[in-house]
């Protein structure tokens, strides 16, 4: 922002400092390493008096010069043009901060190159004594310079005490100045026997070149235990810094690591192959496979180092992007585009495209490019204008490998709409509402009243989510549980458990699941379970016969496995299912009504991942959408569930993430799927209230399923139970919370309706809710009070609930989030099929004194709950 | 758009800026004067090859001049980035491309000098004029940075052109600047090649050797094309900073009326073959030239910068560091260079 930002065609700007740095550092390490190795082989010579030795020294020294000197010494001012050109923030820190670091540096570079001239040029003139003199003068001051630089390089990395003090020689001899020091030390003197090797290839005869490749394959070898050694210690001095997080999540410095390990090994047994006396052009294969791999092993070594540094570019101090870190407090709360020099105008009040480029430039572009390495296109084609404004909210906060993002929310806005619509060209959307097909609700004509039995059944989750994309992975499979009571009209009424058969069937249109979703083809994969095509986890089919449920009070059947499809393919997220009652005696058929399943695919997944939605533009998982949550998943967690996927063995999310839904356990020390799952993309999510629910849940108020349509909808939204996202996954993960994921999905989490993060009871999902008791205190409404109310545990949730008279909640109140009165986008009243036909009022069974649902006479107190007659509560006789 | 709202903010200097501006002027004095060696050296070379003639004796002294010359353009880069970091960070930017391409052109630049100095003759001329074009190239580039760097006035065009191929080309100023510099380092290396054969190969300090003289009066010639190029580059420069040399600003008239005088008693002494007075007078005339050069640069800035109010944090142990191991590195120098010279050391033949 205080620079302008340099753009090269076709090239950019960290690459060029990773070249120019990379070639530089090898040649500068052979500089170091080079001088020890002259001047001890010189002496060697001089006492062994070996005249070839010592022309083999001389030799060298040429080579030696020709290489350092000129490639080496222009390459180190070039890595000043290069950082200067791409870093130039950081780069003036540097400069001021370490001026006489640098003069002094300089000293030793003059002391170094006029030594090494008049080594070369006093060879076989000088006499021995000065001339090893004159070596080791060089040799010293080439050592002392990698002393300055190590100084300012470690600095970089591991800026200690200097952050608070800001001193000078806090600043340079930082926690990683000695560690890193005899690091490169020992990387040096192995890189001199390298090269000494190419040297030794040129000696003509067979018996002494021999001689000479094993005594540098010792120089190559021997520097190991030191290596080995510092490495260590420098290794832990930077994880004291930085974190070990940098290892769990940050993949490339892994990968880095492992490479620079794995060149190591071979460096130490290509100096050992070296000792074997070899022909001479397979001595030149071998001399030069082993310098050039010289050259990778310092790229990666570096490559590491400087993305373990990362978001910073001083750490702890300077951002890549030459944000200060004490400056982005402030950048995101006043603005970036005010505080920036290098804007085209004064900053508007609404940021447009225009300026959202220039914030690109400057906080994007110094590490990314437009269609080249580190590509902005290739990581941002997934997303729209919510998804990059996603990205943007959550970069650098459970990854902290990129910096936040410095500047206001309008001005993210336009940074993403320039990424989305500048960039990758997208258009904004069409806001054309989706057509939604109604349904047939019709209600039969049915006087409840000469009636015998009453027939009450829901599903037990107002809406069922699953996923569809199974050979890929899965979250949740196709499970409806639907549950129904029996009751024996009369008075007192009677819950009829014994003697009767329960049995539901779908309406036809959803008869075959099976042909709709792969849900059956990868059971096995998936579960572990041969399943028939059509039958579910345990064992229904969306046609069958109920189950007396273990509470002993009704019947269910578990795990449907029905499908928010047609068998025509169309989407229809609330397929209908008559359920009837018989007589087990005579099959008298004795009652009969009709419920609605609802699930639904319309998971906004590909809202940030990208693919678009599977079926008729409203829901389902692409290919696409599945593999970018695959990937996400693979490269910051380092799993390999695509390349499983691929292979034939997709996985569910529960195969190692604990989920008391599926009752898994997953693998130990792993956060729950919803704490993991709502804890990660709440930091990412932009909004506070029920549109950051919304975007994931089936819950859209343009979407195709609007899940949320009890009578609840009418002034509350998801968060007013449920708390806002950051309250939800704060709720979750403190449950969590010792297990190793949990802090850092949490540390940058802000409570919204709740004061402190200290005040959220901890919750464990699925099994403690929102307690309907919190708001409606004994049955009574009195306050908005549900978050942070959480059901002691699963057998007192809603769905599991009775009343005195064993009638569940559901029952009469229908399903969570479907309460009575319904209002459902496919049909008004499709959920409200029961209520219309015993009653014909949309509300809760009984209500407004339709007590004859079940009862003969209308009672005068309050037998299923406290104040269900809304006057002072009589309590039932007999209790 | 104003372009002072585009001058980065600076960084706070270590110690007070008066010690960078000396160090500045110390180093880039002697930077100048082995940079003038090495170019007109580079030129010399190349015209002798073009011409056919025989490669001059000092051919294989390029190479060290080139490693001497970035040895000793650190300091002075490194000090002007103390000073003008803000300024010279953004031109850079602004000229990327050319900037960057310094390095590899260098490399090249060094390479083939050695190539010239030590190669077969024919590939040798071929790679003494290589040499040269490209050494010409680099200081084009520089002359232009040190130019860009002086006009915000010119760097809104980042706006329209961020990939780093801005130049000044439409300012007469910069060319005279360049020519200025070219044909100083012709003449500096007449006085070298004339302080070559004078000083190594002294017979009689009364006689001076035919290539004393040749080399002082390719100094004397070229400083007269020198003070007309002068003249010209004054007159390129705008008004106001033309104008305080001519009498607004006391200081910046007398290092004018100085480096006049003295430029027309280089041009004396050389014609008159005084090798050593030439030499000393240099170096007071290159120094007022740094000067001069300087007050150019403020002139310049005046709207926009002075280094002068740069904030300070003042640190003087890591000062303390530098002058001691610059002490220490100049006493070894002068041991290498004792006894580089001592003949009790050298071996017998």
């Amino acid at each position: 922002m205080n620079y302008p930002t340099w753009l090269p065609t076709g090239v950019d700007g960290g690459s060029l400092i990773a070249l120019i740095a990379v070639l530089h550092v090898y040649i500068a390490h052979l500089a170091v390493g080079g001088g020890i190795f002259l001047v001890v082989t010189e002496m060697l010579a001089v006492r062994w008096n070996n005249p070839r030795l010592l022309d083999y020294v001389r030799r060298h020294t040429w080579f030696f010069l020709l290489v350092t000197m000129v490639f080496g010494g222009v390459s180190g001012v070039g890595i000043w043009f290069i950082i200067a050109l791409v870093q130039p923030a950081a780069t003036s820190k540097l400069i001021h901060e370490f001026v006489f670091g640098w003069a002094t540096e300089w000293v030793f570079f003059i002391v170094e190159i006029a030594a090494l001239l008049f080594y070369h040029y006093l060879f076989g003139k000088l006499k021995d004594r000065p001339h090893i003199i004159i070596g080791w003068i060089y040799a010293a001051a080439a050592w002392a310079s990698l002393f300055i630089i190590n100084g300012i390089l470690s600095f970089m990395l591991t800026p200690g005490r200097w952050l608070e003090t800001g001193n000078f020689w806090h600043g340079f001899f930082n926690p990683g100045f000695f560690p890193s020091l005899v690091f490169r030390t020992a990387l040096a003197l192995t890189v001199a026997g390298l090269f000494g090797l190419v040297t030794a290839l040129r000696e003509p005869d067979g018996q002494f070149r021999a001689l000479l490749t094993r005594y540098c394959a010792i120089w190559i070898s021997l520097p190991f235990v030191l290596f080995v050694l510092a490495g260590w210690w420098y290794r832990s001095v930077i994880f004291n810094v930085v974190g070990k997080d940098i290892l769990d999540h940050l993949p490339r410095v892994v990968n880095n690591m492992e490479l620079f390990l794995w060149i190591s090994i071979i460096l130490i047994a290509g100096g050992i192959i070296m000792l074997i006396r070899w022909p001479r052009p397979m001595g030149a294969l071998l001399t030069a496979v082993l310098v050039v791999l010289g050259l990778g092993w310092f790229g990666a070594f570096e490559y590491a180092r400087e993305n373990a540094r990362r978001p910073y570019v001083i750490y702890g101090y300077m951002y890549s992007n030459s944000v200060l870190a004490a400056e982005a407090d402030r950048l995101r709360e006043d603005g970036w585009l005010g505080e920036a020099k290098w804007k085209p105008n004064a900053a508007t009040p609404e940021p447009t495209i225009a300026e959202g480029e220039y914030i690109f430039a400057h906080q994007c572009q110094i590490c990314h490019t437009v269609g080249g390495h580190m590509d902005i296109l290739k990581r941002t084609a997934q997303f729209d204008v919510f998804g990059m404004v996603s990205q943007l909210t959550g970069q650098g906060k459970v990854n902290t490998y990129m910096p936040l993002f410095f500047g206001t929310e309008k001005e993210k806005r336009a940074l993403a709409e320039f990424i989305v619509y500048g960039l990758n060209g997208k258009e904004p959307p069409a806001d054309t509402p989706l057509e939604i097909p109604q349904l047939n609700a019709d209600v039969p004509a049915l006087d409840i009243t000469a009636e015998e039995y009453t027939l009450l059944a829901w599903n037990d989750l107002g809406m069922h989510c699953m996923s569809d994309a199974d050979d890929l992975w899965l979250f949740l499979p196709p499970a409806n549980s639907l549950w129904a009571q029996l009751i024996k009209r009369g008075d007192p009424p009677e819950v009829i458990t014994e003697g009767v058969i329960l049995e539901y069937a779908v309406e036809p249109a959803h008869a075959h699941p099976e042909e709709q979703v792969g849900f059956w083809d990868w059971a096995d994969e998936l579960f572990g379970a041969e399943l028939e095509p059509g039958f579910g986890l345990a064992g229904k089919r969306v046609t069958g016969q109920m189950d007396p449920a273990e509470n002993a009070v009704a019947y269910n059947a578990e795990l449907i496995p029905v499908v928010p499809y047609t068998d025509q393919g169309s989407f229809r997220p609330y397929p209908r299912f008559t359920i009837t009652a018989r007589d087990t005696a005579s099959g008298e058929l004795l009652a009969q009504t009709r419920v609605v399943a609802p699930t639904s695919t319309e998971i906004g997944c590909m809202n940030c991942h990208g693919g678009g939605w599977r079926v008729e533009d409203r829901a389902g998982f692409t290919r696409e959408t599945s593999l970018n949550i695959l990937r996400a998943h693979d490269r910051l967690s380092g799993t390999s569930l695509v390349a499983e996927a691929e292979a034939g063995q997709p996985h569910k999310c529960q195969d190692c993430h604990p989920d008391p839904v599926l009752g898994a356990e997953g693998l130990p020390g792993l956060l729950n799927l919803p704490a993991a799952i709502h804890g990660f993309h709440a930091n990412y999510l932009p909004y506070t209230d029920g549109a950051a629910c919304v975007s994931c849940h089936p819950s859209r108020p343009n979407g195709a399923t609007l899940c949320l349509r009890g009578r609840h909808r009418e002034f509350a939204d998801c968060t007013t139970c449920h708390g806002s996202i950051a309250d939800h996954a704060l709720a979750l993960l403190k449950h969590e919370a010792n297990k190793p994921g949990a802090a850092r999905l949490m540390r940058n989490l802000e409570p919204v309706y709740i004061d402190s993060v200290e005040a959220i009871n901890p919750r464990l999902p699925w099994m403690q809710e929102p307690d309907c008791l919190g708001c409606h205190q004994e049955y009574q409404f009195k306050d908005v009070a549900a978050y942070n109310n959480w059901t002691p545990g699963g057998d007192l949730l809603y769905r599991n609930r009775t009343d005195r008279r064993g009638i569940m909640c559901a029952a009469c109140h229908n399903s969570p989030h479907a309460v009575y009165p319904a209002v459902n986008i496919y049909n008004a009243n499709l959920d409200n099929y029961q209520p219309l036909t015993y009653q014909g009022i949309a509300g809760t069974i009984g209500t407004e004194a339709s007590c004859y649902v079940c009862h003969l006479t209308v009672p005068t107190y309050s037998g299923h709950h406290l104040h269900m007659l809304k006057v002072e509560d009589n309590p039932p006789p007999g209790g | 758009m104003d372009p002072s709202q585009l001058i980065p903010d600076p960084d706070a200097l270590q110690v007070p800026w008066i010690i960078f501006q000396i160090l500045l002027i110390l180093t880039f004095v002697c930077h100048l004067l082995l940079m003038n060696l090495m170019l007109g050296g580079s030129l010399l070379s190349a015209g002798r090859a073009l011409s056919g003639q025989e490669p001059p004796e000092f051919k294989t002294k390029l190479p060290i001049l080139i490693a001497l010359t970035i040895n000793f353009g650190v300091p002075p880069l490194l000090f002007v980035q103390v000073l003008f970091g803000n300024l010279l960070y953004t031109s850079s930017i602004l000229m990327g491309v050319f900037w960057i391409s310094v390095i590899p052109v260098l490399i090249l630049a060094y390479y083939t000098a050695y190539g010239a100095a030590k190669g077969r003759p024919a590939a040798a001329r071929v790679w003494a004029v290589v040499s040269a074009l490209l050494l010409l190239a680099i200081s084009f580039v520089f002359s232009s940075n040190m130019t860009l760097m002086l006009k915000p006035e010119t760097w809104p065009e980042w706006f329209g052109n961020p990939t780093g191929t801005i130049l000044v080309l439409d300012d007469p100023m910069l060319y005279a600047r360049w020519l200025h510099f070219i044909i100083a380092s012709l003449a500096v290396t007449g006085l070298g090649t004339a302080g070559l054969a004078g000083w190594t190969k002294r017979a009689d300090p009364d006689e001076p050797v035919p290539a004393v003289r040749a080399g002082l009066k390719l100094f004397a010639y070229a400083t007269m094309v020198q003070v007309l190029i002068g003249v010209w580059f004054l007159l390129t420069l705008p008004r106001e900073v033309m104008m305080a040399f001519m009498g607004q600003s006391m200081y910046a008239t007398v290092l004018l009326a100085l480096g006049i005088l003295l430029a027309l008693a280089v041009i004396f002494t050389a014609m008159r073959s005084k090798l050593n007075l030439t030499a000393v007078l240099l170096a007071v005339l290159v120094t007022v030239m740094v000067l001069m050069r300087d007050v150019v640069r403020g002139g310049y800035l005046a709207q926009y910068f002075s280094y002068a109010n740069l904030p300070v944090n003042l640190s003087i142990s890591p000062l303390i560091l530098f002058v001691a191991i610059l002490v220490a590195g100049l006493v070894c120098l002068g041991w290498m260079i004792k006894t580089a010279l001592d003949p009790a050391q050298r071996k017998e033949a």
